[in-house]
């Protein structure tokens, strides 16, 4: 069950995707990527166990906008992708400070939603780091995408194993300060190469995919 | 403290606005409306203690895309109405099924508080469900009735800050109804969802009212 989910949010995330790159325009990507930024801090809290592994859900749709961000330096300019950055930036702020509004209010005696003061307030060290990692994440990629447009040679190749360097640097300062704080230091360490793993092949698939995208004629 | 905390948001949404127009225009606009879907979705099921009423937190979101679908609508008229539409719904359903889907999958063993509070706080249960269809269907379906009663007074007598207020008080008034009444029937004593549909309402024309600061701001500013 749980993987057979796991599976079907991979393929949502990769299906829509597809969709938008065939029958819509950069500007529906622009709306597809706060959706993913969202989506990808909201799952931050949750961390599930799939065969074994102990999997932070942000790495479905955090991977998903940095998709979105290869496919914005692949196919538009620099002044765009760098839109693209800012947006994203501002959207994931945006969603933190309602969240840490609706945190701090003073809950309704009918009020059974009392659960966020405990979300946020226990994961505090998430909603700090995961803007930070991605951020960083988000300025790091864009630089390196828009240096690997200048390879002709393996340029797939060198694509994932740049992402698997960026990758390292987001879930070492998300992942492992995070999970440090909240859990054990040991622990973090265990999960930070879990989710590294994880998120390595999700985004060489993701990025396998979109480079086969590609060449899928748009119909707008 | 509740009455701070709403208004805090209210300037934050509606200093949004104008950034996402200075920067993006017409474009701008349309992605506001997404963003302002996309948290509404996370934050919707938040109630707050207002004027002694349990009130939806996320009001000041709601009355923000209003807000810009009458920017939207006084500026490149009616057609956009449907991308208007379109541009609340699909993240807003989007962002809430997906949330619901991963709280199907097994969670970890830790962190395990967090994991429990997740899946209670975003999983399937009948209260977020009616949240969920009564702000759907009161924002979505009020977005295309809002939209053509602004775009005809602005055709009688084309004051986008008239246009505002009158648009506010019709719309907003029957929103509130329809969303207190798919929201809370059979939770609430009718005198108690009263005050609800009531005070809500207040809140919304208050907060549509420091709306008008944007939307003139807005107005002032060049056309592409």
């Amino acid at each position: 069950m749980s993987i057979g989910v796991f599976l079907l949010l991979i393929c949502i995330c990769l299906g829509i995707l597809y969709i938008v790159h065939k029958y819509f325009g950069k500007e529906q990507f622009y709306l597809l990527g706060i959706v993913y930024t969202i989506l990808s801090f909201i799952m931050s809290f949750k961390i599930v166990n799939i065969l074994g592994i102990d999997i932070n859900m942000s790495v479905i749709f955090g991977s998903g906008v940095l998709v979105i961000l290869y496919y914005f330096v692949s196919r538009y300019s620099d002044v765009e992708s760098r839109k693209f950055v800012y947006t994203m930036i501002i959207s994931i702020l945006t969603c933190i400070f309602a969240l840490l509004l609706a945190v701090f209010v003073v809950p309704s005696i009918y009020d059974s939603y009392v659960y966020y003061q405990g979300l946020v307030l226990e994961n505090l060290a998430i909603v700090v780091l995961y803007p930070i990692s991605f951020a960083v994440t988000l300025f790091l990629s864009e630089y390196c995408f828009r240096e690997l447009e200048k390879e002709k040679r393996k340029k797939i190749f060198k694509t994932i194993t740049t992402v698997a360097g960026i990758i390292f640097i987001d879930t070492a300062i998300f992942i492992y300060f995070s999970y440090a704080f909240i859990i054990r230091f040991d622990v973090a360490i265990r999960i930070l190469v879990d989710n590294y793993l994880m998120k390595v092949i999700i985004m060489s698939l993701y990025v396998l995919i979109v480079n086969k995208l590609f060449m899928v004629r748009k119909v707008k | 403290m509740n009455y701070l905390f709403l208004i805090v948001l209210t300037i934050i949404v509606m200093g949004l606005m104008v950034l996402f127009y200075k920067f993006g225009k017409k474009e701008g606009l349309f992605l506001y409306i997404g963003l302002m879907s996309s948290v509404l979705s996370t934050i919707s099921y938040k109630t707050a203690s207002l004027f002694e009423f349990e009130m939806q937190f996320g009001i000041p979101l709601i009355v923000a895309i209003f807000i810009c679908s009458n920017v939207i609508v006084q500026r490149y008229g009616i057609d956009e109405t449907k991308r208007i539409i379109k541009c609340f719904a699909f993240p807003y359903i989007l962002i809430t099924l997906l949330i619901s889907l991963s709280t199907l999958i097994i969670s970890s063993q830790y962190n395990l508080d967090s994991n429990v509070i997740y899946d209670n706080l975003f999983g399937y249960d009948l209260a977020n469900v009616r949240i969920f269809i009564s702000t759907l269907l009161s924002v979505g379906f009020m977005l295309w009735y809002n939209t053509n009663i602004y775009y005809y007074i602005r055709k009688s007598k084309n004051i986008y800050l008239f246009s505002n207020i009158v648009s506010i008080l019709i719309v907003q008034f029957i929103e509130s109804i329809v969303f207190v009444l798919i929201s809370y029937v059979g939770s609430f004593a009718f005198n108690i969802m009263f005050g609800m549909a009531a005070m809500r309402y207040l809140i919304k024309i208050g907060i549509g009212l420091l709306g008008l600061i944007p939307v003139t701001v807005i107005m002032k500013m060049k056309v592409e």
